[in-house]
């Protein structure tokens, strides 16, 4: 028997010293700005949008933390990046003003933009006032996403933009939308060619239209984002056209490997414990300690994958590896705060909102940023089954 | 040499040595209950277990990660002896200022929820310990609080006769002894907290263990979906049967880093209890996805892999004894919830995200 094949990087990362300042001193800011009540709601996170706090956190030097200085970045590692992630996340703050900007437009657009692009829209990303959104998914496109029906056809000075995208969260107070569209016909011997990505100005723009579609929380996340006839400058496609495929791809390595894949609903646990305080139950102590020892085992597997970005790897798989089983965890732990509640007789009216309101969210894990099965046919092409 | 390079040699040479463990004629003897003492005879000539110990001992001066991962390897070898026991009782002894004796040793701590107890100079309780009468025995009782630990090291044919007349087996086919009541001198005084952190040791190990066991147990099962064909095509071909790989994927993931993770955090701690939350955690974790992993991997190998004769059987039986060994999922997961718990609200997070 030889020894057996690593079919799995995720090398030991351990965070550097230095990222405890970075921590300490973003718990400090967070802490402060709850208490002054810049912000409340803590089941929000990502999803909620504060952009006096968005801005407050450029101001200080917490956004844009892997960027060039030259675009308003700070140039420190990924390692870093993880840990503010993890603890705007921790803290519930308010996100969405800055969030996917600062994740995957923000490095999408300087590793594929112009120069001029970078200059144009990567400092005020650096500075937490501008909000990206995400224009993929479409009606009839979406775990197939290389479908794609959005076109874009040549005019003078730029490009008409014609099409419907759906599901596209924030894009009703985003400033911008980095839209995967089709700037050449189908080719069905080459599903993944002829697609280009164009960055929209939602505000600057004619021919938009962005209708609201309310969640099944009856909140107003995602909308319907019809283009007619909608001009985009030149300037404002990103990279080369015909390689919109490969660029989307590679964004998707970023959305997919952060903690929020396992850390947006930490409050419903955080609750729970608070709730709790003590329990003579074993039933209690059992089951909040199985949440506990794979959130941290994930966290671990996280920071791996991190180090690995750092290390200017694409760890694809491993990513979407950290989002499976994050994602799934996450989906479980409001019920099982429902279960130990109940066992525990909580009758607290607030704890069991957060619990309602958690549930409610939970469906939309697996699905956003890739379902549980599409994750599942990377990980196995990886694995080279496929 | 660089220390890269020397665990490199290291776990190279444990991988040869333990493939050995792997001929069926020694597994066959193993499951009827006898121990492979030509195994040990071989990995003690290339120094193995005593490599915890100081140069001047006979040992390598072999620091814990590196002992870990020989674990790690061991595991996924389904190594049938009690090398990580062995490591343990060499660290602990060395700690006290014994010299260890030649030849394998085993633990017996007691039931995690019940330890053996120290009281005034002695120790007294039940315990289980495996291979009685082929190894030394190394009994560790806890103190009432704050009072010091003890422990007493037994010959093998002493241990035998304080354990049941005919041992049980566990799933792993090796032999389990009991002991209802022991009641013995405690020879060896412990600092308080000796017998918590020996068992966090043990738990650590057989995460570590589990990881490498769960590691070849994935490589078999892609192994055999790429080479089985049904319908025309291998099996690995069918979507239902990459799902069911690649769930079982992430959960293998896991373990490893959790166990990995858990022990650099002990490395790294001055102090064992630093690394409570941690160890305790890992264990959980593995004990825990032990049991997913085993049934995927048999569910996909179906009837071959349920066979005495196919190889996957000597991995899933060890993840099944493992998972209990040294405290099951259910009481790591009870100190992991106490110590959450305890933390509270806005002690949580920094609990999480200390290491
Ligand atoms: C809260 C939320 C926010 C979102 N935000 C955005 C956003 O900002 N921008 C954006 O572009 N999109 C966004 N999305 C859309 C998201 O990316 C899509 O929902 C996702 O890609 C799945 O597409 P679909 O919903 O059309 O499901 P479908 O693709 O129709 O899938 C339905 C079911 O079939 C399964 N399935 C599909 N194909 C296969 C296959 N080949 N093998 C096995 N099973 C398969 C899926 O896994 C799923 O279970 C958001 C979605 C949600 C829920």
């Amino acid at each position: 028997m030889r020894a057996p094949q690593s079919h799995l990087r995720f090398a030991p990362a351990r965070l550097p010293e230095e990222t405890a300042e970075l921590r300490a001193d973003l718990r400090a800011l967070l802490e402060r700005e709850h208490r002054a009540g810049t912000w409340e709601d803590r089941g929000k996170s990502w999803n909620g949008h504060c952009p006096e706090l968005s801005r407050k956190l450029g101001e200080a030097g917490f956004l844009g933390l892997t960027f060039p200085k030259q675009y308003g970045g700070h140039e420190r590692t990924q390692l870093d990046r993880y840990v503010v992630t993890e603890e705007l996340l921790a803290a519930g703050a308010p996100t969405a003003a800055h969030w996917v900007a600062d994740r995957q437009s923000g490095p999408l657009i300087l590793r594929f933009g112009s120069d001029e692009q970078k200059e144009r829209f990567v400092p005020p990303i650096a500075r937490g006032e501008s909000c990206f959104c995400i224009g993929m998914s479409e009606p009839d496109s979406g775990s197939d996403l290389a479908s794609l029906a959005c076109r874009a056809t040549r005019v003078d000075g730029g490009w008409s933009l014609s099409g419907t995208k759906i599901w596209t969260s924030n894009a009703h107070f985003a400033d911008y939308c980095i839209v995967c569209c089709r700037t050449e016909a189908k080719d069905d011997g080459n599903r993944h060619a002829g697609l280009s990505q164009v960055i929209v100005d939602l505000k600057g723009s004619t021919g938009i239209t962005v209708r609201p579609i309310l969640n099944l929380g009856g909140l107003h996340e995602f909308n319907e984002v019809v283009f007619d006839d909608c001009f985009v400058p030149d300037d404002c496609l990103l990279g080369e056209p015909g390689d919109g495929w490969h660029q989307v791809t590679s964004e998707l390595a970023y959305e997919r490997s952060g903690p929020e894949r396992f850390l947006t609903n930490f409050h419903v646990l955080r609750a729970l414990v608070g709730v709790l305080s003590q329990s003579d139950r074993e039933s209690t102590r059992r089951l909040v300690g199985s949440l506990l020892s794979r959130l941290w085992a994930l966290r671990q597997a996280s920071i791996s994958v991190a180090g690995m970005l750092q290390a200017g790897e694409l760890p694809n798989v491993e990513a979407s590896l950290v989002k499976d089983v994050g994602t799934a965890l996450q989906q479980e732990l409001p019920e099982i705060a429902r279960a130990v509640a109940l066992d525990e007789q909580i009758d607290d009216v607030a704890f069991w909102e957060v619990v309602h309101h958690a549930t409610m969210l939970a469906p939309a894990y697996t699905i956003q940023g890739g379902t549980t099965e599409i994750l599942r046919g990377i990980i196995a092409r990886g694995l080279r089954l496929r | 040499m660089s220390s890269d390079r020397l665990r490199t040699l290291l776990l190279e040479t444990s991988s040869r040595l333990f493939a050995q463990a792997g001929e069926p004629e020694l597994q066959e003897s193993v499951d009827a209950g006898s121990f492979p003492a030509e195994v040990w005879a071989e990995i003690e000539d290339n120094g193995l277990p005593t490599a915890l110990l100081p140069a001047e001992r006979g040992g390598a001066d072999l620091p814990w990660p590196d002992a870990l991962a020989i674990l790690r390897m061991a595991g996924a070898y389904a190594l049938p002896l009690p090398l990580a026991e062995t490591f343990v009782a060499h660290d602990l002894l060395h700690g006290a200022g014994v010299e260890p004796p030649e030849g394998p040793i085993c633990l017996a701590l007691g039931a995690p929820r019940s330890p053996i107890r120290h009281r005034g100079g002695s120790l007294s309780g039940s315990f289980s310990c495996l291979w009685p009468g082929s190894a030394h025995l190394l009994l560790v009782g806890r103190g009432e609080d704050g009072d010091s630990d003890g422990a007493t090291l037994l010959e093998a044919q002493e241990a035998i006769s304080r354990t049941s007349p005919t041992p049980a087996q566990n799933a792993a086919g090796e032999p389990v002894g009991h002991c209802a009541s022991v009641q013995t001198e405690a020879v060896h005084e412990l600092p308080p907290g000796t017998w918590r952190s020996t068992l966090e040791l043990c738990a650590l190990s057989r995460a570590m263990m589990i990881a490498g066991a769960m590691e070849r147990i994935l490589d078999l099962t892609i192994e055999h979906v790429q080479g089985r064909e049904q319908f025309g095509r291998p099996i690995g071909r069918f979507q239902a049967v990459q799902q069911q790989v690649a769930e079982m994927t992430g959960h293998v993931a896991l373990v490893g880093v959790a166990a990995e993770a858990a022990g650099a955090a002990r490395a790294a701690a001055t102090d064992p209890r630093d690394a409570s939350f941690e160890c305790a955690s890992a264990k959980a974790c593995a004990s825990e996805l032990a049991g997913p992993v085993a049934r995927t991997a048999h569910q996909l190998h179906a009837a071959i892999g349920f066979t005495r004769e196919h190889v996957l059987q000597r991995f899933t039986r060890r993840l099944w004894t493992w998972r209990d060994d040294f405290g099951d999922e259910s009481f790591w997961q009870q100190q992991v919830g106490a110590a959450g718990l305890a933390a509270g609200s806005d002690g949580l997070w920094p609990l999480l995200s200390r290491s």
